[in-house]
Formats: structure tokens, sequence, C-alpha cells
């Protein structure tokens, strides 16, 4: 099997390329790396004897920076497109290029490999938008509206993949919000509850006062789920799609989230408890004022989409194809995330 | 490999990354939509600037050409330049050098279809091209400029109108932001102001896919619609939106999956070696090596379904008829000792105003070829005194105005009624005015008064009939005259004696031999005197202009002689036909439209009765003779016996036959026939005796 990667020195290709490495079925695996970060690739997979590094941008019509690399294209049967811009308050035209004008490049690629068999996508569980509600695993379009553009671009790429007709294997895996490694706590990017656990991290100076405050009143709807889903468990996963050896030619969509997830009521207890705020939670219906109020402390304000729609992902697909995985749940994994991020913000 | 980037402004998802075949080339074609995402745009552009060979830019507004000027949106301009190396082509030339050129070619051979139509452009300014083509063949055109970029509810007629629009408009424009939301919708379930509302009602539309795409298509049902291109998607839609016919001005070129004339042009481009734009020329040798040319596509054809709509004129004819109005009838019932005096200031106040909408016939149903027509009726405000009173030019003014309101509407002929055919030259002015034929009517009101007459003296039971010929004696009284003359014609082809009655005794003789050659048998009498002929006359016509002057002594009349009064006034007065029960004294009959006929107005007349120059107009319009029939007083015998054809296959037939006061029915001819016959058999005593 030869695998052609993209995003592979994301927070999630980080992850992924040593399990692949490991995977006796994976013979090479080329990794496309945009220049600047290709230095930082060959020192990451040094000891990695089956990766290769080619430089490359996906957002470029050809992808490959030099022409002798497209050789290789003959010998890619996998193609795991992992590499997404993913800020949630990244403007619209930089997700687009990256995020849908890849999808597309990438596409035009897969068309150009002889023995191409599979293609694995990485896509989010935001693509759901705005939509409150049971959200199937073979949905797509249901009219939902996006906040962000991060979600929209994303949710466009996938169209692009449901579009494509190669009558090759496609497996699209929606992830969940990527969290820390769940042995360790690490993490590298700064994501949605992140950047809600560094807010309280700040606000815990003032964790006397806050005491003395009889409620904390936060901009949420009690019924919402958080979707977290630790990087080495997500890593697991698409490694474990990645070898699987069902060829069927249809598309295929995961919903890649835990057993169970935290209400975001729960999320918040916890989360308040992790950095000492712990105070009744009131509620703040979803207004006009949200937005302003959360770009005042430090939030981007595409967060409310998350904090307030009502989404529940069904999973059946996944549970049917990885049995092994359907043990996590975020009770096995919110102690280290916590403590993971009271780590590196937390007052010591 | 040559690559292309299309990017469509207007549209959301043509994403396309695939190599096509163009001309035994391959080409990689890329294409995004941006969705008036100026930013999105030029970021792509950016993105792809020098890895490209081309880029087609499609769905921005082109470049507005009027004379002393032309002008260019900013955000238009600054996005065609915007690329450093790639060529950035836009389709603006091949449409100026491909569009006039097929379209005419188009409207050349499919004349029916394109000309002397009612044609409704959405944005004119950006189609300038079809507009010089669509005018030159004599196509009605209504631009909704106004109402497309500003929301103005008025229409533009003419490329001068549209000149002045631009000039006016053009600073506003440029500051104004491309939005999807700029775009009207033009939906026609909103309550738009009546221009649009005409607009809406056009036969043609025309626009560009990518901005009718953004549109409630439900206005175009039933219509033909003329765009650019139009995608196999685009189709779909139209389709189910029941769109009748499409013009694609480009055809189907199988390379790609959404061509437009920038995609097309970047093709050219991307196929010729030259590295600077291509010219004239090199367009002009690809369309003709292509063979290119517009393509009509029927897509829900539905054969001479459509309706035929009509308009006819009428007014009040006194002046209670001032109140009649729909809106003022609950007032009219209660209070109508209120209104009486206010009589007289409202006829001279109403007069004052131009005519209205009235209100509609439906389903009027041919016989003979099942087609459908749809009246529409208007309303002058003059009472009759006004109108007479008025100096003519005024009141043709009024009428071509109406006529000009009913062509909006969509009538394609238009009938006038009553007093506003006896005005000064009796329609010709106003025919010439007119954008659509007029007809009087008299041609139909003359064949259903001689069907009248000969109903009257089949009830009254008086003569025999033997061979197709009536076996007794008719009078025409004013036979010269246009009516006259016609009556008498028809009257000697199936009467045994006819005498004919004029003040001039030249133009009797004329129209003896004239009549004579007509109905060889027939015997012939002339009189310039009615009176020693009348004790023996079984039906009389009396049609003279002498405006109350008494014509016959009513005292003379045969008993159960029919008389039938074509004049308007009448020559019989209602006083004299008091004096003779055994005498029937008819004034016309009035006819009945075939089919399911529903009027939403008051017309005097009950049911699918109507006046037969009403009738008249509907059955041009049901035979498709959209011609002016019948003009000026004088009405001729031909047009009378085609009408008359046409009436029978067609369905219109006689109602009721009208008297004095109204409708005279079965029991009255019994008592008139009972008079008569007792006068008659007195008077045979007296002569026994």
């Amino acid at each position: 099997m030869h695998i052609l990667l993209t995003g592979g020195t994301g927070f999630l290709g980080e992850s992924l390329i040593p399990m692949l490495q490991h995977e006796s079925r994976i013979e090479k695996i080329y990794l496309v790396v945009r220049p600047q970060s290709a230095n930082r690739a060959q020192f990451l997979y040094r000891q990695h004897s089956k990766v290769s590094v080619i430089r490359g941008d996906i957002t470029l019509p050809q992808i490959f920076l030099h022409e002798s690399d497209r050789k290789i294209l003959s010998e890619v049967t996998t193609l795991v497109h992992l590499a997404a811009y993913y800020d949630l308050s990244g403007n619209y035209s930089d997700c687009f290029i990256n995020n849908v004008v890849g999808t597309q490049n990438i596409l035009f690629l897969a068309r150009q490999c002889p023995r191409l068999d599979a293609l694995h996508y990485a896509s989010s569980i935001a693509i759901v938008g705005e939509h409150d509600g049971l959200f199937h695993e073979n949905e797509l379009n249901k009219g939902q509206s996006f906040q962000d553009a991060y979600a929209k671009s994303k949710f466009e790429a996938e169209e692009l993949i449901h579009s494509f007709k190669l009558g090759i294997k496609t497996r699209l895996y929606r992830l969940g919000i990527l969290v820390g490694n769940r042995q360790t706590g690490a993490f590298k990017e700064k994501n949605g509850p992140y950047y809600f656990l560094e807010f309280l991290s700040k606000l815990s100076l003032f964790s006397q006062t806050i005491q003395k405050i009889p409620f904390l009143a936060l901009p949420f709807a009690k019924k919402s789920l958080f979707p977290l889903a630790p990087v080495d468990w997500v890593a697991e996963v698409l490694a474990s799609g990645i070898v699987m050896q069902d060829g069927t030619g249809a598309l295929k969509t995961y919903h890649v989230i835990p057993r169970r997830s935290p209400s975001m009521i729960e999320f918040l207890n916890d989360a308040l408890e992790t950095f000492g705020l712990k105070r009744p939670l009131v509620a703040i219906p979803k207004n006009a004022l949200n937005n302003f109020a959360m770009k005042k402390v430090g939030l981007p304000p595409e967060f409310s989409t998350y904090v307030y729609t009502k989404t529940e992902w069904q999973r059946a697909q996944f549970e049917q194809d990885f049995p092994q995985f359907q043990a996590l749940s975020y009770d096995d994994f919110k102690k280290v995330f916590f403590a993971g991020a009271l780590e590196k913000w937390g007052r010591k | 490999m040559k690559h292309i980037l299309s990017l469509a402004f207007t549209l959301t998802h043509p994403y396309f990354d695939d190599v096509i075949e163009f001309q035994g080339e391959k080409i990689r074609l890329t294409q995004y939509g941006t969705n008036f995402d100026v930013e999105l745009t030029k970021r792509l552009i950016e993105q792809y600037d020098g890895h490209v060979d081309v880029i087609a830019l499609s769905g921005l507004p082109p470049v507005i050409k009027f004379k002393g000027g032309e002008f260019i949106h900013p955000t238009s301009l600054e996005l065609k330049h915007h690329a450093k190396e790639s060529l950035i082509v836009d389709g603006q030339m091949l449409k100026d050098v491909y569009l006039p050129w097929a379209m005419r070619q188009f409207v050349l051979k499919n004349q029916s279809i394109l000309s002397k139509k009612r044609i409704g452009i959405y944005s004119a300014s950006f189609q300038v091209n079809l507009l010089e083509v669509l005018e030159e063949f004599q196509n009605q055109i209504l631009m909704a400029d106004p109402f497309y970029f500003l929301r103005l509810p008025f229409v533009l007629t003419s490329s001068e109108q549209l000149n002045l629009f631009m000039k006016l408009g053009g600073n506003l424009f440029r500051k104004m932001k491309l939005k999807r939301s700029q775009v009207a919708d033009f939906s026609p379930k909103k309550n738009y102001p009546r221009a649009l509302q005409n607009f809406l009602n056009c036969d043609i539309f025309v626009g560009a896919m990518n901005t009718v795409n953004l549109m409630d298509l439900d206005h175009l049902k039933d219509k033909i619609l003329i765009v650019d291109f139009a995608t196999p998607e685009f189709e779909v839609k139209l389709r189910a939106h029941g769109v009748a016919k499409v013009v694609t001005c480009l055809p189907h070129l199988d390379v790609g999956p959404c061509m437009n004339y920038a995609m097309f042009e970047a093709l050219l481009q991307a196929k010729s070696p030259k590295t600077a734009h291509l010219d004239e020329n090199d367009l002009l040798g690809w369309i003709q090596r292509l063979q290119l040319g517009p393509e009509l596509l029927e897509l829900n054809d539905k054969e001479d379904s459509e309706k035929t709509k009509f308009a006819f004129i009428i007014h009040p004819l006194n002046k209670k008829h001032l109140f009649y109005h729909p809106k003022l009838k609950w007032f009219t019932k209660n209070f109508p000792q209120v209104l009486e005096p206010l009589e007289n200031t409202a006829e001279d106040l109403i007069s004052m105003l131009p005519g209205i909408f009235y209100g509609r016939i439906h389903g009027v149903k041919s016989e003979k070829n099942g087609k459908e027509v749809e009246g529409l009726i208007y309303s002058a405000t003059e009472t009759p005194r006004k109108i007479m009173e008025k100096d003519p030019e005024v009141v043709y003014r009024r009428l071509v105005r109406l006529a000009e309101q009913a062509s909006l509407a969509g009538a394609r002929i238009i009938g006038l009624g009553a007093y506003t055919k006896i005005v000064g030259d009796a329609g010709i002015t106003v025919a010439r005015r007119s954008p659509i034929p007029v007809t009087t009517g008299n041609s139909l009101s003359a064949a259903s008064t001689l069907w009248a007459a000969k109903v009257a003296v089949f009830k009254m039971g008086m003569v025999q009939e033997k061979d197709e010929v009536m076996q007794g004696v008719c009078m025409v009284v004013g036979a010269t005259g246009s009516i006259g003359a016609v009556s008498a014609k028809l009257l000697a082809q199936k009467w045994k004696k006819i005498i004919l009655v004029a003040p001039r005794a030249y133009k009797l003789l004329e129209l003896k031999s004239e009549i004579a050659q007509l109905a060889p048998h027939a015997e012939i009498l002339v009189a310039t005197d009615p009176t020693p002929y009348l004790s023996e006359c079984h039906l009389v016509i009396t049609t003279t202009s002498s405006r109350g002057e008494k014509v016959l002594d009513i005292d003379l009349v045969r008993p159960g002689c029919v008389i039938c009064d074509v004049s308007r006034p009448f020559d019989i007065t209602e006083e004299e036909a008091l004096k003779r029960p055994d005498v029937m004294v008819i004034a016309s009959g009035e006819v009945e439209l075939p089919g399911t006929v529903k009027i939403t107005v008051n017309l005097g007349l009950h049911g699918n009765v109507v006046y037969a120059c009403l009738a008249e107009t509907a059955l041009l319009a049901m035979e498709g003779k959209l011609e002016s029939f019948t003009l000026s007083r004088n009405i001729n015998y031909e047009k009378v016996i085609e009408i008359d054809r046409l009436a029978r296959e067609h369905g219109v037939r006689l109602s009721h036959i009208m008297g004095h006061q109204g409708i005279i029915s079965d029991e009255e001819f019994e008592l008139c026939r009972g008079h008569a016959l007792e006068a008659l058999s007195k008077k045979s005593d007296i002569i026994r005796t």
C-alpha cells in the first residue's frame, strides 16, 4: 500500500504518521508538505523509514512543486487528505482557498493516479452548521446555515467529495472537536474548547471574587452536546480505517466521536471546577449581544455555533465498521484533558 | 496541458475540475462559484494567476454602452484587471461579435416566434446587442431596468429611454455594491404596480442565465425565454416551471459542464497560439468554423393553447351608469337618493378622468378550434352626451390611450363599443394611432340585426317560405346608406320582393342594378317615399340618419309587420311603437358567446349574452384574424358575409331580440301575433264589406 498523505505536519498528522509507520501493510508514505514546513517534517519523521517528504501545496493547481515528483503518482494506491485550514475566526477566502480549492485540487490529483483504489478524507462534525436535532452519517445538505467560514468551507469541500465519481473506495471521517492526547493531555492547537479554557485560566485570577458571586451566567444551551475527541484516539481510528480491508467502492461517512459526549453544562462545570471557579451556572439564551461579548473576552464569536446548536450526531456506521473503538467515553479522558489545560495555563 | 480557470460570480456550486477535450486538444478546466464574494474572487484570481493560461470571469456586470459614453461597474473593472500574468476574459467580445449576428439569423428563420411580439427584457442595458435586433423586427419591447437596478416601478419602452436612464443612473450604479440581493426576483406573487404587471405579462422574456437563475421563475409559465446560454440543470428548472420554449443563443457544445461566453472565449483563447487577447477577426473565424447559432428548445409545448386576449371599450350609457362601478355597489344600493343630485356633477367630473380598466370576460371558447380567448373590458368615463360634446380629437386620444393600455396588458385586438365608434371618423383615426388593430364591430352588429329580423319574421308567422325564399315583401328605408345597402343585398337574396327607399333617386338606381346582379330572381322596386308601399310590407328595416325626424307613418304599416329599427337615435319612437300593438318593432339582436362565459362586471346584459360588436372582437380573436376588420361608418357587404360565416363556425349565436325596452319575449311575440291576426281579419272584413 502506497499512501499519499496531506496534512502530515498537522495536529492529527503527527499522531497518525507513527501509527501508519507500524502498519505492516503499508510500504510507503508520501507526505505532501508545504515548503515552509518541509524541514520540520523531515526532522519529525527522521526515524520513520517509510516516510518521504514531497514539497507541494494543495492550494496550487498542480500541487507538486517539482515536476519530477509527479512520477510517484503511478505508485499511489491510497490518498489520505487531512490538510485543512482550521481557524474558527478565519476569513472565508482563506478557508475557501485551503479547504475547497485544496480539496478540488486533491481530487484532480486523484484522477492522475492510475493505481488509486481508496480515498480517505478528514471532514468535521462542524459541517452540520446550525442544524438542530438528529444528523445521520449519510446526510450532508439539510439546508443548514453556517456561522463560521471554517464549517461552511468544510461543508462545501464535503460536497466536492460527494460529487467525485471515480468509483473507488471513499471514506469520509467527520471528526469531533480534537483535543489533546488521552494519555498525556498534550495538545498543540488552540481550538474551540482550549480558547475557553484559556479564558477561564485568566478568570481564575479573580477566583476569590467569583466565589462570592451567587451564580455565573454564561452563553450556552444546556442540551447542546460538546463532542470532544482525543487526537490519538482519532488517529487510531483513521489508521485502522486506512488499512481496513473492506473493498467496497461506495462512499461511507463516519461520525468519529466517542460513545458519550458531555452536554454543554457538564463540560462547563468540569472546566470551572478545574480552575477553581465552580459556581451554579445560569444559561444565557442566544441573543444579539453574544457575539459582541465573546469578542470582548477574547473568544471567537463563531464559538456560539457550538454552544447553542443542539445537534445529535448519529453514529451507526461508525459503530458497525469500528466496533473496537466504541469503548471510549468522555469520562475516560476528561481528567487528562483538563490536566493538560491546567498544566499549560493553570497557576502553579 | 493548457489550464483554464472559470469563476462564476453569481453561482454557488458549479465546482468542476477535470480535463476536457476541445477541438482535439485536452484542456484542464477548473471552475468555482464565488456567490457575489468579491474578496474571494480576487483571492482565487491571485491564487491561480500565473498557474493557469486563461481565467474566465462570468456573471459580472458587462460594459454598458450608451450614446455618449459607456459605463462599467468598478468591481467588474477591478476584477477584470486583477491578474498580472494570466489572461482574463469575460466573453464580452464574443458576445459583441456573435450575439447580434446570431440573433438576427434566428429571428429571420423564426419570424412567427420573434416578430411583432411583446418582449420583456430584465436588464436591457446588459443586452443592448439583442435589443437592436429585436427592435428591428417590430417587437414591442419593455425594459425593466429601472426596477432591476433601483426597484423603481416603471418600465422603459425604447432605446432612447434606456439611454437616458443609463446616463442619469450611471453614477448611482457605480456606487452600488454587487450583491445577490441587488438582483430583483420578479416574483409574480408580489403586488406590483401596473407597469410591472404589464412587464410580467410579456410573451417573451430576455435575460442572462446567471441572473434569471436567481429570480422567481413562476412568471415564465407558458412563456418563451431567450437566454445567452442554458446549462442542463437550468433547463430542468425551466421545464419544471412550465416555460414553453427557450432560445439559447449559445448552443450546447458538449465540452464542459457549464458553458458560457466567458468560458467559451477562454477556450478559444487557450486554443489560440496568441498570447494576447483574441481580436474580432479571430472570433469571427471561430464562429464560422464551429457553425454556431442559437438553439430553440421546446420545453413545455402547448400548441396554440395560449389564450389570445382581446379588449373592448365601453362607456356609461347614462348618468346612472356612472355609479355602476363594483366598488360603489354598496353605496348605490343603500343611498340612491344621495346619488341623484350628484349625477350631473359626477358626469362632468368623471368625464375629465382618463378611461379605466373595468373587468374581464373569461371562458370564451371557440366551437370551431377550441381556442380560448379572454376579454379585457375598458371603460371610457364619458356618457354619450359628453362624448358627442367633446372635441373628437380629445376622445381619440383617450381611446388610443386605452388601446395602449390594453396592448400592454396583452390584448391583440380592441373593439369600440357604443358611442365610442360613432365619434369623428368612426374608428379610423383611433386604428391609425393604436398599437393593436381596432374594430367597431359593426359588421356583426349588422349581421345580428338581420338574424334578429329573420327570427322575428319567423316568429310572427305572416310570411311563407318556399325554396328558401320568403314569399313576402320587405322594405329597406335608407337603403343607400352603408347598413341599408348591405341589408338590401342580403335580403334581396332571401325575399321575393324588396322595396328600396332612399331620398336620392340616382343612388337608388345604382343600388338596384347592383342588387339585380346578386339576386336576379327578386322583384326590386325603388322609391323615395315609403308611404305607398307600407301596407304591403312584412318586414321594414329602417336605417336612416334622420336624427329623430319621422321617416314613416306607423299607422299605415301592415298588421303583423316586423319593423327593424337599426337607426340610432331610433326612427320609430317608443310612443309610436306602442300605438300599434299588432306591429313588432325590434331594435337589434344581442348575441351569446360560446363556452362557459364569465363576465366579472355588469354590462347591462345577462349570462353569456354580449353586444354584437363585442362578439365581433371576440370572434376575430378566436379566428386569429387580428386586423382592423370594420372601420368607418361604411360597412362592407363581404365583411358582413364573412363575419356571419365566422360567427356560425365559432358558435356565436343570436340570443335575444331587443326592442325599445330590452328583450322581447316569446309571449310578447304571441300577443303581437294575436293582435295582428285580429287586425288582419278586421281589415279583410272591411274590404269584403
